[in-house]
């Protein structure tokens, strides 16, 4: 299976997964051209998170901002949320989407991912990929809601070898226990 | 008893709670947005603290880097702590073992109310 062909395949599986088993809401997931396609003049959001391997690039969520209040609320189970819980929603969507790709293709990618980015206000959002980069992606529609997730990517030749380029040694923080009687 | 919940994402702190909550555990439910936050509570209240769920990737300071300190600190690493990430593959799963051999489990988001609960109930009967 070509790779473009693989990550589609496993964009759809982690869609399917994610909206599934959280929303309860089973996706229609497609696979369509996006540029032509995108959310117009209404406010997007854009959740993304780095991928850093012989796998590079980012994965991204887009939706509506309308929509993404409507996602989040129904994560909660609630008839209101804050801009906070919409941001933090809409990160740990794209955090969760990303997991459940890394997981349908690790047996050929190894990849750090970062921690989500959320940016709002987009309007008439367009990914694009730089040169060297491909872009490819899903269309998702969840009926009261739709996005896109897209994945700008460079394959790399090696399976990065962290003893190769031992990391400098972290220090991690000591927990200091404190009497609550004292 | 109190429960430790480590997550950045507000959101997923809550849907955690509710979790709990819902699965009729009305424990206090101290709350952290990072390693760093989680080591000071953890270290203010580790006398009353039962249960840890732990998310992996935070700024400041990582889940696993909070979940390792646990583990050095013979007090506290008896306290049941799971990891709840979405970072599943085998990989990092065998690196949490790596780095806490007590580790009570290994949550991979996503997951329902119900997985979850199945999970941590033991630890909070």
């Amino acid at each position: 299976m070509e790779p473009k062909e693989q990550f589609v395949q496993a964009l759809k599986d982690s869609v399917t997964n994610t909206f599934s088993t959280i929303l309860s809401v089973l996706p229609k997931v497609g696979e369509e051209q996006w540029h032509d396609k995108l959310f117009g003049a209404c406010d997007t959001m854009v959740a993304s998170v780095g991928l850093a391997g012989n796998l590079s690039g980012s994965l991204n969520f887009m939706i509506p901002k309308e929509n993404a209040a409507k996602l989040v609320k129904k994560m909660l189970g609630s008839d209101t949320v804050s801009d906070q819980d919409v941001v933090d929603g809409i990160g740990e969507i794209i955090n969760v989407l990303t997991g459940g790709f890394k997981m349908q293709v690790e047996r050929e990618y190894v990849f750090q991912q970062s921690i989500p980015t959320v940016i709002q206000n987009a309007q008439g959002a367009e990914i694009s990929s730089v040169t060297g980069a491909d872009l490819t992606g899903v269309r998702l529609n969840c009926g009261e809601f739709e996005g896109y997730l897209l994945l700008s990517y460079s394959i790399g030749k090696n399976v990065p070898d962290e003893a190769a380029a031992p990391a400098k040694p972290k220090i991690i923080p000591q927990i200091i226990l404190k009497d609550p009687k004292a | 008893m109190k429960i430790l919940v480590v997550d950045d994402s507000g959101v997923q702190r809550k849907m955690i709670i509710q979790t709990i909550r819902k699965a009729g555990f009305q424990h206090e439910v101290l709350e952290a947005g990072d390693g760093q936050q989680a080591i000071q509570t953890l270290g203010t209240n580790f006398s009353e603290i039962g249960l840890v769920l732990c998310d992996w990737n935070m700024p400041n300071l990582s889940g696993i880097d909070f979940v390792e300190a646990i583990a050095k600190v013979p007090q506290v690493a008896k306290i049941p702590v799971f990891m709840v990430t979405s970072e599943g593959t085998q990989a990092k799963i065998e690196e949490a073992y790596a780095k806490h051999a007590g580790l009570a489990g290994y949550i991979v988001k996503p997951f329902t109310p119900e997985q979850l609960k199945s999970k941590i109930e033991t630890f909070l009967k």
